[in-house]
């Protein structure tokens, strides 16, 4: 009841902007609101970490368990911090305090999930990767694998995690009360990715057992799940989207049991549509644009690598949300060849990056507002459309410009 | 054509640190010179670079670095010259006290050792240096004890560096720093200055460069201004 006051509160002050706010205000007048009610789901109750691709991977998974029946409860990917969650569950729970839900399957980020987990009774937790992430933030992967450790040590039934990122094959290993589910790529995949697909370190050898992504064309991908082959539509091109409908396809086979259907599940995947800043094509001010959100070197990488190439308008931005952008230096940017604006508070320091990897920069234009508009104006590009590639911060930024919903 | 050495990139490039052998080649490209960069050689390469790398791995680096320990004293001695990041410069000083009972020999190319701190720092560093003043970013959790006869590679205006006093090593045409990431691209003039020292001819005055340099201006202007410091 608090809650809900609460949230008409914060929506009246800030419209559309005030996720977090019940939350915050909840979690310090009842503190065990938020494990209580996430322990007490019938059906239990999922996580989803890890430094790459929980938010893709979170929404397959929903998709899937919803196509299978179950009422789910999930965090929206904007919001995944305790107070986000606590926001989400006010919004679901009727005046008597129920939610209409049997389990609830929740993205969590790596450094907050490690700080509530301890309050946490997670049934079943899906690791993904450690990748080299934000790295000021959490110095190395070797502290990233400590913290999904944290998370993961809690779950009572499952731990399904990527049998190619060889930190989390050496984790898995120290485990001993939990079924370990894997799922990964076949050598034919991993033989189409020759920079890898951007783990903190790669596993020698294929698994044997598991959810393999044995085939990706494009958006299109073959995964082996429990002895047939489905044919999936991803929600946008390249492996590492695959590898995240592989991780979801694995979590749901543990989750639904005897009853899941593999028909049931890629139908429920490939429905998906493309999101905001992962391969949607956007029309904005009578423009076709592409958004591609970078996140940590791997991701910028990949993402890149699944352009079309000779693309003759691009739009990079680095926001502040970038500390230090060194780190993104190892990514090779040489595929884009050119770029029309180079934008962001970080502008410099990428544009800096772009000239010694032989990219042509037209123009530096810090401000973003107007970097966008002008780069909107522009006629139809020659070859794909508007491309547009931003750090998060950018992507919020350029969201409320143009009078994107967030 | 002048050959830049980058030692170990797949261990030591986690803050970009490996990717200042790039900009050096690229450097003497766009100055009129044929340049090539290689992650192992049997000749002497004009310059070596030895990025930073994570803790976890300092063992198998240091192992690594002490095979190729009499390649790099002899090519030093034969006019090469190097700049080592992070924890590459760590294992070229004496050594490494990871821990009160950890020690990791280095290749005492450098005078002093990297001594363990308290704490981690993840900040800017900017240092004053006899080629200039450089801005860059660090991100280490050791200190480095720098005996008082020795040369450090200047004297740190921002951030902690070696001690919050000096920063780095320097040790003839050896210089090692706590500056991470690609430096050489924002602080060209360091970058000249070591491909003056092996490269003969060497002047920086193409069009391409003045235009990378422009932007590299900006980059550390944008810094200083932040930091209260005097702008370029």
């Amino acid at each position: 009841m608090v809650g809900r006051l609460v949230r008409v509160a914060a929506r009246l002050r800030k419209r559309g902007g005030g996720s977090a706010v019940p939350g915050l205000v909840v979690n310090s007048i009842a503190p065990g609101f938020l494990s209580a009610t996430l322990n007490g789901f019938r059906d239990g109750l999922v996580i989803v970490t890890g430094s790459s691709g929980k938010s893709t991977t979170t929404k397959m998974l929903v998709a899937v368990l919803e196509a299978h029946g179950m009422r789910v409860f999930t965090n929206p990917s904007t919001a995944n911090i305790a107070q986000g969650i606590t926001s989400a569950l006010i919004e679901r729970v009727s005046l008597v305090g129920t939610i209409d839900a049997d389990i609830a399957v929740l993205e969590m980020d790596e450094g907050h999930g490690a700080l509530i987990a301890q309050r946490l009774e997670p049934t079943t937790v899906v690791l993904t990767n450690v990748m080299t992430d934000q790295i000021d933030r959490f110095e190395n992967s070797e502290k990233v694998l400590a913290m999904l450790g944290t998370i993961a040590s809690r779950a009572s039934a499952r731990v399904v995690t990527n049998g190619d990122d060889a930190m989390l094959e050496e984790f898995a290993a120290t485990l001993t009360s939990v079924t370990i589910d894997r799922f990964g790529v076949s050598k034919r995949v991993l033989a189409a990715n020759p920079r890898g697909l951007g783990y903190a370190r790669q596993s020698g050898s294929r698994i044997v057992a598991g959810t393999v992504v044995a085939a990706v064309d494009g958006a299109s991908a073959v995964i082996d799940v429990l002895g047939s082959s489905l044919t999936v539509t991803l929600p946008s091109r390249g492996a590492h989207y695959a590898v995240d409908a592989a991780a979801a396809l694995s979590a749901s086979v543990g989750i639904v049991g005897a009853r899941f259907d593999a028909a049931t599940a890629a139908a429920a995947i490939s429905a998906m549509r493309p999101v905001f800043g992962r391969g949607e094509v956007v029309e904005v001010r009578g423009r076709r644009v592409e958004f591609v959100l970078v996140q940590n070197p791997a991701s910028f990488q990949l993402n890149v690598d699944q352009l079309p190439a000779g693309l003759d308008q691009v739009l990079v931005a680095m926001g502040s949300d970038v500390r230090d952008p060194s780190y993104l230096w190892p990514v090779d940017l040489s595929g884009l060849t050119r770029v029309t604006t180079v934008s962001g508070s970080k502008a410099y320091e990428i544009a800096l990056q772009l000239e010694y990897q032989d990219v042509v920069i037209d123009r530096i234009q810090p401000d973003l507002g107007i970097a966008i508009d002008d780069f909107l104006a522009l006629p139809d590009p020659s070859v794909g459309v508007k491309t547009v590639i931003f750090s998060a911060d950018c992507m919020r930024r350029i969201r409320t410009h143009l009078g994107l919903a967030q | 054509m002048i050959t830049v050495l980058c030692v170990m990139p797949e261990l030591l490039n986690v803050n970009g640190d490996a990717e200042n052998a790039s900009v050096l080649a690229q450097r003497a490209r766009w100055a009129g010179f044929d340049a090539r960069v290689v992650t192992e050689t049997t000749v002497r390469p004009d310059l070596v670079v030895v990025g930073s790398g994570v803790d976890a791995t300092l063992g198998q680096v240091a192992s690594g670095l002490r095979l190729m320990s009499n390649d790099l004293w002899g090519w030093l001695a034969d006019g090469s010259a190097l700049l080592a990041a992070g924890t590459g410069f760590e294992l070229l000083s004496a050594g490494v006290q990871v821990s009160a009972a950890e020690w990791i020999e280095g290749l005492a190319l450098f005078p002093g050792h990297a001594v363990s701190a308290n704490n981690r720092v993840s900040d800017d560093l900017v240092v004053d240096t006899p080629f200039g003043r450089l801005i860059g970013y660090e991100n280490h959790a050791r200190g480095y004890s720098l005996p008082p006869d020795a040369s450090a590679l200047g004297s740190v205006m921002v951030g902690r560096g070696n001690d919050g006093r000096s920063e780095g090593a320097s040790s003839g045409a050896a210089f090692g720093t706590h500056l991470t990431g690609p430096v050489l691209a924002k602080n060209p003039g360091f970058a000249d200055f070591l491909l003056a020292r092996v490269l003969p001819g060497y002047h920086p005055d193409a069009d391409r460069t003045r235009r990378v340099d422009h932007i590299a201006k900006a980059a550390r202007n944008q810094i200083a201004a932040r930091l209260s410091l005097r702008t370029e």
